[in-house]
């Protein structure tokens, strides 16, 4: 299990904690990337204010820094931040009634707090999800700043081994989500999916392509 | 028409924050106040695992389209091993950092 003291906001910013400091230094490198992209000081830090999804603005100036189009960029991006549409709707029925209030609560969906809302039992906690989201947005738009204006002081965060903080944080919170067998075979299925994919589809696509094996495990029931 | 790098970046920002929101915002807006079909419902329900499998997955050993074994699996490993122990997520982090930095201090992986 991970560390379930309680639901509620203040245990999602608790329990966000160790996430925020991931996202942080994961920030802080996305700061760096754009700063040797001389894309200046304000764009990369409204990008991570407004878009606020990681990997999709990794991969979107990876395209351009690589020279793709910007129309190359945006689909990179759009096909990692694909998986959200799943998430959302997984959350809706838990969220009280009320379109926009529903809306507006998935808007603030990343994975870290998505995954620490999701109730080992099944279902989400819409406070946790909140307070997880809000340390979150705090710690990526802060690791943006501090990389894209400070970032040479701190160097490659790779040095420390901090890009290999997240898989294991991935890691402790699918552990308290693997409560049936049903479950752990599928979380099986779709490492297995990633690891086929990976070489012969666009990034992100094999994170979709997992999320279907989930809709496949369900039918053969 | 031809974009220099100041204004594509502010192209594709824009571009890529309306479409994060459209993703997110677009099944509740359409779903409203209504209830999900039982049977979508209980493919969403196991989603996490999933999803959370996936991203440890993807994290570790891919690199862009590449599959790469470097110190993330090393780190990794360690996390396991911790969490076989204790379920804290912060010491599995901290054993999977210590144990990628270490590796590529000493030279044994990428």
């Amino acid at each position: 299990m991970v560390a379930a003291d309680g639901w509620g906001f203040g245990a999602g910013v608790r329990r966000a904690l160790p996430f925020a400091l991931g996202t942080t230094a994961f920030g802080v490198s996305f700061g760096l990337l754009a700063r040797s992209l001389h894309l200046g000081i304000a764009a990369p830090i409204v990008m991570s204010s407004v878009v606020w999804a990681g990997s999709a603005q990794f991969a979107a100036l990876g395209v351009l820094g690589a020279g793709g189009a910007a129309f190359s960029a945006l689909v990179a991006g759009v096909m990692l931040n694909a998986r959200y549409m799943a998430m959302a709707a997984a959350l809706v029925p838990w969220l009280p009634a009320g379109r926009l209030g529903r809306a507006l609560t998935a808007l603030t969906i990343v994975d870290e707090s998505w995954s620490l809302a999701a109730r080992p039992e099944g279902g989400f906690d819409r406070a946790t999800l909140l307070g997880a989201s809000s340390v979150m947005y705090v710690g990526w738009v802060v690791g943006t700043a501090l990389g894209v204006l400070g970032g040479g002081f701190l160097g490659d965060a790779r040095r420390f081994g901090l890009d290999a903080a997240f898989p294991a944080l991935y890691l402790a919170i699918a552990w308290g989500q693997l409560t049936s067998t049903r479950r752990r075979l599928l979380a099986l299925a779709a490492a297995a999916a990633v690891l086929v994919l990976t070489p012969f589809v666009p990034p992100g696509v094999p994170i979709c392509a997992a999320c279907l094996l989930a809709v496949l495990g369900i039918r053969r029931r | 028409m031809r974009l220099g790098p100041g204004a594509t970046i502010w192209l594709v920002m824009a571009a890529l924050a309306l479409s994060t929101v459209a993703l997110k915002a677009l099944p509740p807006a359409l779903l409203g106040d209504g209830q999900l079909p039982p049977r979508l419902r209980g493919v969403l329900d196991v989603l996490p695992p999933v999803v959370l499998s996936a991203l440890v997955t993807s994290s570790t050993f891919a690199s862009g389209s590449h599959l790469v074994l470097d110190a993330r699996a090393g780190g990794l490993l360690a996390a396991l091993l911790v969490l076989l122990v204790r379920p804290s997520p912060l010491l599995a982090a901290i054993a999977a950092a210590a144990v990628a930095a270490g590796l590529r201090a000493a030279g044994l992986a990428a």
